[in-house]
C-alpha cells in the first residue's frame, strides 16, 4: 500500500468502529499490566464496607487472645506474649513484638509441640467468614448451571470457591484492581517482579476467527511505564516457554477469545518469594480486545487448594504469621474452609476433592510478543530453604492426617523461628529479627 | 611579511581569546588531594539529613502548583513558616533495576547513595553525607555526627558502605556530652596560636602578587582579563590564608546551655515530641560552634514504628492494615503519623532558623535533605518519592520552590545537593539512577 | 584534621613565581611560541588520560561546555577561555589523577624507577617520571628548562612531606595535568615557503585527534621527533596508519557526534503527558542509533556518503523499537533493522534524533527541523528572527488552521518573515508525518497531513522526496567536506575559505563520495597544516 492509501486507511478506521473484515495471518499481543483474584464486591464504596458478598463487611482484626487459646497455654503465657515485660514498649505493637506472637501463633494444636501450620487438622476448625452472596466473577467449570454464582452479567453456574473462601477478608476485598494485595502486587509486577505476555495469533480476522491460537506465558523483560505509571504501548517482550507457558487454540467472536484447557502460567505473586507458576486444571479463559487495542479478560480453573495454601502459608517459613497479623487471616480456619469448599478434580484413590474454582481477572496493553532462538530463563522465586520444606511437609500430613513433628531448628538460619520452650533461642531471634537473603520478611 | 616573537605575542593577544590555565595551587587540596577546602567565606556551609519513614500522604502533602508560592498543604502546615527558607521535591522515583526491590530498604540507599541496594540494611557505597562531609568537614573535631531520636542505636542511615553505619548519639544526654562535655574547647577561652607555616605561604604569594604589577603590563588588552582570572583565584587563596591565621570566629550568637536531664526516649509520639525539640537544639549548636559541619538525624527507622500511646497500632502496620477511607480517598490514621513526621523536622529547621549567624541565620548557611524510602508505604511503592531540602547552603540554593520531579530519578537531588556544596561532580548515581541532570531552577 | 597549608605549599608558589619572573604570558620556555591554543574537548581530554594512565584511572569532574561556533563544537576550541569554576573542575580533576596514579597499589605500574629513599627527593627517578608522563601529556618532549624547575618542586615537596611520592603527585597535579600545555593543543608553526604550516608534533596532535580522538601515540610521537611528520611522505604513511586501524571509528564518532549535533539531546526535554514513549533511555538510545548509522554507512561499509539522506537501515534498540512501532528480537541490545519504502523514512533525517532534537517539548516544529538541518547538512545558518514577531497565530493550535503547515503559511507572507521561512519550512514541512519525538502520525486534528515541498524549485513529496532532493544536492556534498576539514583545524566553518579544501572534495566526489577518501584528502593536503600569522596589535602598552 501506498504511503497516500494508508493515510486514507487510517482515516476510515477513525472514522468507523471496525475495518471490513480480510482473510490474512494476524497477530496481537498483549502486556499484562493489571492481574489478581476475580472477587466480586458488594458494597458500593471503599473496601471494608458490609455488602451483598459478605454482609458483616470486611473481616475484622483478630482476637489474638482468642486465637492463641488452648489447653494446655495458659493466660499467663498468652499475656507474655501480648505484652512481653522484657520490651520496654507502651503495651503496642511493633516488629519485635511481632516475632515473639507469630512464634506463639505456630502453636495452636491439641498438644504444645504440634506446629499447626504444617498440621493445621491437628486443632479445631475455627470457622471462616465465607462470601455468602449470589453474585460472582468466574467460569461455569463443571458445566452445572445448578452449582455456583451468577456472574454479574447473569450467566448461571459461576465456579469460584476460592472467592466463596477468600472473598471477605481485607487482603483481597475491594473494587476491581483496589484491594490491598491486588494492588501492592500490581505494583511489584509493574516494577519488574514478573510479567504476563497474552499473543493471539489466527488466519482469518481477529474479530472473529474459529481457528486462532493463544499463548500466554512469563516474559523476563522489564515492564516500562510512563511519567504518570502508565505501561506504555508496542513495546516488545519475550515469552518464555519452558515454564509458566501455554499455548492453546481458541475462538473468537466479535473480538471476544474463548479457550478451555489446563493453563500454566506466572501465579498471583508480590514478593521475591512467592514468584511463581500456577495451573488451572480444566482451565478457561475469556479475553476481549477493546477497540482501543487494549485487553480485559478473565482466566480461571481449578487450582491445587493445598498447593494455594501452601503457598500463604510457606512463602516464607513463616509468612502465615503475616497473614495472621497484619492481614487478619486465621491460617487454620482458611484450611478448612479450603478443603470444605474444594470442588473439583476429585482424587481417584479417595474422592476427595483436590481442587478448588478459581478465576482471575486481567487487563493488558498492546505489545509486541517475540520469540526468542534462545531459551528464555526465568527469574525463580527468592526463596529460603525453609519455605518449601514446609510446603511439603504440609502437604505430606494433610493428605495423610498424620502429624508431622518439627524439623530440627538449626539457631541462625534464615526463617528459623524456635520452638516456644528454647527461651534463649526466642530472645536472639527476636534481637537479631533479620533474614539473611537479603530479603526482609516484613509483611 | 617579517615575523618575530614579538609580533606573534601581540597576535596571541589579538586572536586567541584564551586564558593560559597556570598549574592551580595544590593549597586547595588537602591531604588526599581530592578535596576543595572552604573558601575565604568566614562562615562555612553546613549539610545534614531528616530521615523518617513510611513516606507522605499524597492526598494531603503535594501541592497542585508547582514553582514559587505553591499552596501550603495540610500535611505541611508545620513548614509553613519556613516555606521561603525550603524546597519541596516530589514525583521524583527510585529504581531497582535488576536488583530486588527490597521493601523499606531500596529507596533509603538509592537516595542516600544513587544506587539501588543488593542486600537489606546494607549500603553499595559511602552514604551522600560522608561524600560532602570529605570535602567539607575537614578542620572540625568530628566529621560529621549521626543522631537517633528515638533512641535506638541501629537507626543511623550514615555509612561509608556496606553493613556499618556511624553510630549515632541516642539521648539528649549522650548527645550534649559527645559535643560540649570533655573535649570541648571553647575558642572564646584558652590559648589560640597561628600555624607558622601559614605565616610562611602567605609571604610566598606575595611574590606572585608582585609579579602581576610587572606582567599585566606586558599582556595585551584581549588576554589582560583571562589573566585577571587567574589571579583573583590567587588573592582568594591569600583570604583563605589570612582567616586561617585568624582566631576562630564563632560567628552565631549563641550561647552553650548546661546539659540536659536525662528523659525517656522511644518511639512514642508523645516522647518524640519533648525529646525532638532538644536534640534539634543540639544539633543547631554543634553546627553554630563549628564542632562539625554535617549531622544526619533519623527519627525512626524506615519501616517507623512510632505509635500514639493506647493505640494498638504502630504507623508501619497501619500503613498496611488501616483501609482507605473510601471518602477522604486516604488511611486517617497512617497519613497522622506522617504529619508527626513533618512536625518533627518543622523542630529542626526551626532550630536552626532560630540561631542568627552573619547576615542570615544558620539555616541560611545550611542544606537539610529530608527523605523517606518510599511513596506510599501501603504498597512499597518507589515511584513519588517525597523530599525537602531546607536551607540555602549559604546562597547557592535558592528556596521557596515546589519542584515536580515527574518521574525522574532521585539522584537528581543528591546531584543538586553535592554542587551546591561545592564538589567537583557532573553525574551521580548508578544504571538508570545514574543522572547528569540537577534541579537547576533552584542552583544558584 | 587540620588544612595542609604545608611548606609544599610554599614550594609551589615559589615555582609559580619563578614562571612568571621568567615568561611572560606562556607557561614555559619553548621551541617556537605558540600560536593558538585549543583547549581539549571532554572526549578528548578523557581519551587521551585513558590512552596515557590506563582505562582504569577514574575521571570525575566537571568540564567547560563547548561552544558551536560555524555548526561545529571543535571550533570553539580556539576560542573558549577556561572559566573560574571551569579551572576549578580541572584542577580537582588533576588531582584526584595524580592521586591515583600515585597510589602505592599503583606505583609499579606508572612509576618505572625507585627512589634511593622514599621519604627523600632522589631527583634522578623524579626526572624519570616527570619527563615520561610530561613527554605523553604535553604530547612533545619537555625541554631541559622545563623540566628543572618541575623537578625543582618535586623535590622541595618531598621534603616537607618526608614522602618521595607526595612529591611526584604534586608535580603531575600541578605542573603536568593542570598546565595549559597538556589542558590545550599548543599548536606550533614553522615558514613554509611565504606560508607557516605546523611543527612536527602540532601535527602528530592534530592528526591523532581527528582520527582517533586522542591523544598522539608512541609511533605518532616517534615520527615527530624524527622530522617524518614534516615530510608529505611522513604524513601520507601515518595517515593510511591512523585510517587503517579500528580506533578511526572514535574520531569518525566524535566528528559525526559534533557535525550532527547529538550533544543537542543535553538539553532536550519532551512533555511527557503528551509523549508517553518517552524517557531516560530516549537521548542516548537515538544518539547511538544515529552514530551507528553513520558509521556503518561510511566507514564499515565503505558507502557513499549521499546515502546517509535516503538509507532505510538502521540500528535500533528495544526502546527505539517502541517509538519506530516495530517488533525487537532480542539477540542483543542492538539489532539491525530496514524500514519498508512505505514507512516514508528516509535516512538520518527522519531518525529519532533528528527529528525530536529540533522538535518543541509537546509538538513538532518544521521551522526548527528546517533550519537545523539546513545548518547542518547545507552549511547554510538561518538568521535569528526579528526582535518583534508576534508567534500567536502560529502557536495557536486550537484555532481555525488545523495544521501546522497552515498556521506556518499564514505566520510567513509577511516579506520579512519569508525571507527566512521560504527556505526552511519546506523542508521541515516535508518531516511532518512524524512527531516531536520521531514517532509516525499521518494526521493532525482529524484532517490528513501535507508533505510536499519544494527546494531550489525541486518538488517532492515527503521526507523521502526531500532526502533524494539532498541526496542529489551538491551542496550537501560541499558542506559535509566543509565540516570535515573544519572539524579538523578547529576554524568556524563559515570562515573557512572552499579553497582550503577544495582538491580534496574533487577527490571526494570523483571517487564515489566515500569518506575514507575525503578524510585522507584532507589530511595529506598541505591546507591542512597550513595556519596564517596573527595580524599585528593596533596599540601596545609596551613594545
Amino acid at each position: 500500500m501506498t504511503k497516500a492509501m494508508r493515510v486514507l486507511a487510517l482515516i476510515s478506521v477513525v472514522a468507523v468502529a471496525a475495518t471490513p473484515a480480510l482473510a490474512a495471518p494476524w497477530v496481537r499481543g498483549f502486556i499484562v499490566d493489571q492481574y489478581e483474584p476475580a472477587f466480586y464486591y458488594g458494597a458500593k464504596t471503599g473496601t471494608m464496607e458490609p455488602g451483598t458478598d459478605c454482609p458483616k463487611g470486611t473481616t475484622p482484626d483478630n482476637d489474638y487472645n482468642l486465637l492463641l487459646k488452648t489447653k494446655w497455654r495458659s493466660d499467663a503465657e498468652i499475656a507474655k506474649v501480648l505484652k512481653p515485660a522484657t520490651l520496654e514498649v507502651d503495651g503496642t505493637f511493633n516488629s519485635q513484638r511481632e516475632f515473639l506472637l507469630s512464634a506463639a501463633l505456630r502453636y495452636r494444636g491439641f498438644r504444645r509441640d504440634i506446629d499447626t501450620w504444617v498440621n493445621p487438622f491437628a486443632a479445631q476448625d475455627p470457622g471462616m467468614q465465607e462470601v455468602t452472596g449470589k453474585i460472582g466473577e468466574g467460569f461455569d467449570l463443571d458445566h452445572n448451571p445448578k452449582t455456583g454464582f451468577i456472574s454479574p452479567a447473569g450467566q448461571k453456574g459461576v465456579d469460584n470457591n476460592l472467592y466463596r473462601v477468600m472473598g471477605c477478608g481485607m487482603a483481597y476485598r475491594g473494587k476491581p484492581f483496589s484491594s490491598y494485595l491486588g494492588t501492592r502486587a500490581n505494583d511489584k509486577m509493574l516494577e519488574g517482579l514478573f510479567g504476563i505476555v497474552i499473543r493471539v495469533s489466527g488466519t482469518k480476522d481477529p474479530m472473529n476467527d474459529d481457528n486462532a491460537v493463544v499463548e500466554i506465558g512469563y516474559t523476563p523483560e522489564r515492564i516500562i511505564k510512563d511519567a504518570a505509571g502508565k505501561v506504555v504501548p508496542d513495546y516488545s517482550y519475550r515469552i518464555a516457554k519452558a515454564a509458566q507457558y501455554t499455548k492453546l487454540s481458541a475462538r473468537i467472536k466479535n473480538g471476544v477469545i474463548v479457550g478451555e484447557a489446563d493453563i500454566r502460567m506466572p501465579v498471583f505473586s508480590w514478593f521475591e518469594n512467592n514468584r511463581g507458576e500456577i495451573t488451572f486444571y480444566k482451565g478457561r479463559l475469556q479475553l476481549g480486545m477493546n477497540p482501543d487495542t487494549s485487553l480485559t479478560g478473565l482466566v480461571g480453573g481449578y487450582i491445587d487448594w493445598r498447593q494455594y495454601y501452601g503457598r500463604d502459608t510457606f512463602d516464607t517459613s513463616s509468612s502465615a504469621g503475616t497473614r495472621e497479623t497484619y492481614y487478619h487471616e486465621n491460617q487454620l480456619a482458611k484450611y478448612y474452609a479450603l478443603k470444605r469448599n474444594a470442588d473439583g478434580l476429585p482424587d481417584p484413590k479417595t474422592g476427595q476433592n483436590m481442587g478448588i474454582s478459581a478465576a482471575f481477572r486481567l487487563t493488558g496493553v498492546r505489545a509486541y510478543v517475540r520469540d526468542s532462538s534462545k531459551v528464555v530463563a526465568i527469574n525463580e522465586p527468592l526463596s529460603s530453604k525453609a519455605a518449601p520444606t514446609y510446603r511439603e511437609l504440609f502437604r505430606k500430613a494433610s493428605m495423610t492426617a498424620v502429624i508431622i513433628p518439627d524439623p530440627p531448628r538449626r539457631r541462625g538460619e534464615d526463617d528459623e523461628i524456635p520452638a516456644p520452650k528454647d527461651k534463649e533461642q526466642q530472645t536472639v531471634r527476636n534481637e537479631e529479627g533479620k533474614s539473611t537473603n537479603g530479603i526482609s520478611s516484613d509483611p | 611579511m617579517r615575523f618575530n616573537r614579538r609580533s606573534l605575542l601581540r597576535g596571541l593577544s589579538q586572536g586567541c581569546a584564551v586564558s593560559v590555565a597556570l598549574p592551580f595551587l595544590d593549597c586547595f587540596l588537602d591531604g588526599n588531594g581530592t578535596a576543595l577546602a572552604a573558601t575565604a567565606e568566614r562562615i562555612p556551609t553546613r549539610f545534614g539529613t531528616y530521615f523518617w519513614g513510611c513516606g507522605l500522604t499524597k492526598e494531603l502533602y503535594l501541592p497542585k502548583a508547582v514553582g514559587q508560592g505553591y499552596e501550603m498543604t495540610p500535611q505541611l502546615k508545620s513548614l509553613s513558616a519556613y516555606q521561603k527558607k525550603i524546597n519541596l521535591i516530589s514525583g521524583l522515583r527510585a529504581f531497582a533495576d535488576d536488583n530486588p526491590n527490597i521493601q523499606h530498604w531500596t529507596g533509603v540507599a538509592a537516595i542516600s547513595t544513587g544506587m539501588a541496594p543488593s542486600k537489606d540494611r546494607e549500603f553499595e557505597t559511602q552514604t551522600i553525607d560522608q561524600t560532602i562531609a570529605g570535602t567539607i568537614g575537614h578542620g572540625t573535631r568530628f566529621k560529621s555526627l549521626a543522631v537517633a531520636c528515638s533512641g535506638n542505636k541501629n537507626e543511623s542511615y550514615s555509612s561509608l558502605g556496606g553493613p556499618n553505619t556511624n553510630p549515632p548519639d541516642v539521648s539528649p544526654v549522650g548527645l550534649y556530652t559527645r559535643l560540649f562535655g570533655p573535649g570541648f574547647q571553647d575558642p572564646s577561652k584558652g590559648d589560640w596560636k597561628p600555624d607558622p607555616k601559614v605565616l610562611l605561604e602567605q609571604s610566598a604569594l606575595s611574590v606572585v602578587d608582585e609579579d602581576r604589577k610587572n606582567l599585566m603590563q606586558n599582556v595585551g588588552a584581549g588576554d589582560k582579563p583571562r589573566l585577571e582570572q587567574y589571579f583573583t583565584s590567587v588573592r582568594e587563596l591569600e583570604q583563605t590564608m589570612a582567616a586561617e591565621l585568624q582566631r576562630p570566629n564563632i560567628v552565631a550568637q549563641v550561647s552553650i546551655p548546661p546539659a540536659p536531664g536525662e528523659m525517656p526516649v522511644n518511639k512514642s509520639v508523645p516522647t518524640l515530641r519533648k525529646v525532638v525539640p532538644v536534640m534539634a537544639k543540639l544539633v543547631a549548636l554543634g553546627l553554630a560552634t563549628d564542632q562539625t559541619r554535617v549531622v544526619n538525624v533519623a527519627l525512626a527507622e524506615p519501616a517507623s514504628t512510632i505509635f500514639m500511646p493506647g493505640d494498638s497500632k504502630p504507623f508501619h502496620q497501619a500503613t498496611h492494615e488501616e483501609p482507605i477511607d473510601p471518602t477522604l480517598g486516604y488511611q486517617p490514621v497512617t497519613s497522622q503519623f506522617s504529619t508527626y513526621s513533618m512536625e518533627m523536622f518543622a523542630e529542626l529547621v526551626k532550630a536552626l532558623d532560630d540561631i542568627k549567624e552573619g547576615d542570615g541565620t544558620l539555616l541560611d548557611h545550611s542544606l537539610i535533605l529530608a527523605y523517606t524510602d518510599t511513596g506510599f508505604a501501603k504498597l512499597h511503592t518507589l515511584e513519588a518519592i517525597p523530599m525537602l531540602l531546607a536551607g540555602s547552603a549559604s546562597g547557592r540554593v535558592k528556596t521557596g520552590f515546589h519542584i515536580a520531579g515527574e518521574g525522574g530519578p532521585v539522584t537528581r537531588v543528591g546531584l543538586t545537593v553535592q554542587q551546591a556544596l561545592g564538589l567537583s561532580v557532573e553525574t551521580w548515581g548508578k544504571a538508570s539512577m545514574e543522572t547528569k541532570k540537577p534541579i537547576t531552577e533552584i542552583l544558584a | 584534621m587540620t588544612r595542609k597549608y604545608t611548606a609544599h605549599c610554599v614550594a609551589i608558589l615559589s615555582y609559580l613565581g619563578g614562571l612568571f619572573l621568567n615568561t611572560p604570558v606562556l607557561a614555559a620556555k619553548s621551541p617556537e611560541p605558540v600560536l593558538s591554543f585549543r583547549l581539549l574537548t571532554e572526549s578528548e581530554y578523557r581519551h587521551s588520560i585513558a590512552d596515557i594512565f590506563g582505562p582504569q584511572i577514574v575521571i570525575q569532574g566537571r568540564f567547560e561546555p563547548g561552544r558551536r561556533i560555524g555548526g561545529l563544537l571543535a571550533a570553539s576550541t580556539n576560542v573558549l577561555s577556561v572559566t573560574p569554576g571551569g579551572f576549578e573542575g580541572y584542577a580537582k580533576t588533576a588531582g584526584s589523577i595524580a592521586e591515583q596514579v600515585t597510589r602505592p597499589e599503583n606505583r609499579a605500574q606508572y612509576i618505572k624507577c625507585t627512589p634511593k629513599s622514599a621519604s627523600a627527593p632522589d631527583d634522578a627517578c623524579a626526572s624519570q617520571f616527570i619527563s615520561r608522563y610530561g613527554r605523553l601529556l604535553f604530547r612533545r618532549p619537555l625541554s631541559n628548562e622545563e623540566l628543572k624547575p618541575r623537578v625543582a618542586l618535586a623535590a622541595k615537596i618531598t621534603t616537607s612531606s618526608k614522602d618521595f611520592y607526595t612529591g611526584l603527585r604534586y608535580a603531575l597535579a600541578v605542573t603536568l595535568l593542570a598546565a595549559p600545555e597538556f589542558l590545550f593543543q599548543n599548536e606550533r608553526a614553522v615558514p613554509a615557503g611565504r606560508d607557516l604550516t605546523l611543527d612536527a608534533y602540532s601535527r602528530a596532535s592534530r592528526l591523532s585527534y581527528l582520527m582517533w580522538n586522542t591523544t598522539p601515540d608512541e609511533e605518532m610521537l616517534k615520527a615527530a621527533a624524527s622530522g617524518e611528520l614534516a615530510t608529505d611522505a611522513g604524513v601520507a604513511k601515518q595517515v593510511d596508519r591512523l585510517m587503517a586501524s579500528p580506533r578511526l571509528e572514535t574520531g569518525m564518532r566524535a566528528f559525526f557526534a559534533d557535525m550532527l549535533q547529538l550533544d543537542t539531546f543535553d538539553n532536550t526535554v519532551k512533555d511527557t503527558l503528551i509523549y508517553q514513549k518517552y524517557n531516560a533511555q530516549f537521548g542516548p538510545s537515538a544518539t547511538e542509533e544515529t552514530l551507528r548509522t553513520a558509521i556503518d554507512l561510511t566507514l564499515k561499509s565503505n558507502g557513499d556518503v549521499r546515502d546517509l539522506m535516503t538509507t532505510r537501515k538502521t540500528t535500533i534498540n528495544r526502546t527505539l523499537a517502541a517509538i519506530y512501532n516495530v517488533p525487537f528480537d532480542f539477540d542483543g541490545e542492538w539489532m539491525p533493522y530496514e524500514f519498508s519504502k512505505e514507512s516514508g523514512r528516509s535516512g538520518i533525517l527522519t531518525q529519532v534524533s533528528m527529528l525530536s532534537m529540533f522538535s518543541h517539548p509537546g509538538r513538532s516544529s518544521p521551522t526548527k527541523r528546517g533550519v537545523a538541518l539546513m545548518d547542518i547538512f547545507l552549511c547554510e545558518p538561518t538568521p535569528l528572527p526579528p526582535a518583534n514577531v508576534d508567534f500567536s497565530i502560529v502557536n495557536n493550535t486550537n484555532g481555525p488552521l488545523k495544521t501546522v503547515r497552515e498556521r506556518l503559511l499564514a505566520h510567513a507572507t509577511t516579506p520579512a518573515c519569508a525571507s527566512c521561512h521560504t527556505h526552511s519550512d519546506p523542508i521541515g514541512l516535508s518531516l511532518e508525518h512524524f512527531d516531536s519525538i520521531g514517532s509516525e502520525r499521518l494526521t493532525e486534528n482529524g484532517a490528513p497531513i501535507d508533505v510536499s515541498g519544494k527546494l531550489n524549485k525541486k518538488s517532492f513529496d515527503g521526507a523521502a522526496g526531500l532526502g533524494q532532493v539532498l541526496h542529489d544536492d551538491p551542496k550537501f556534498t560541499a558542506c559535509f567536506a566543509r565540516k570535515l576539514y573544519s572539524y579538523g583545524v578547529g576554524a568556524n566553518s563559515e570562515d573557512v575559505d572552499a579553497a582550503s579544501f577544495k582538491a580534496a572534495y574533487k577527490t571526494f566526489t570523483d571517487k564515489g563520495y566515500r569518506l575514507r577518501d575525503l578524510l585522507k584528502a584532507i589530511a595529506t593536503s598541505p591546507e591542512f597544516f597550513k595556519v596564517s600569522a596573527p595580524q599585528p596589535a593596533e596599540k601596545m602598552a609596551m613594545q
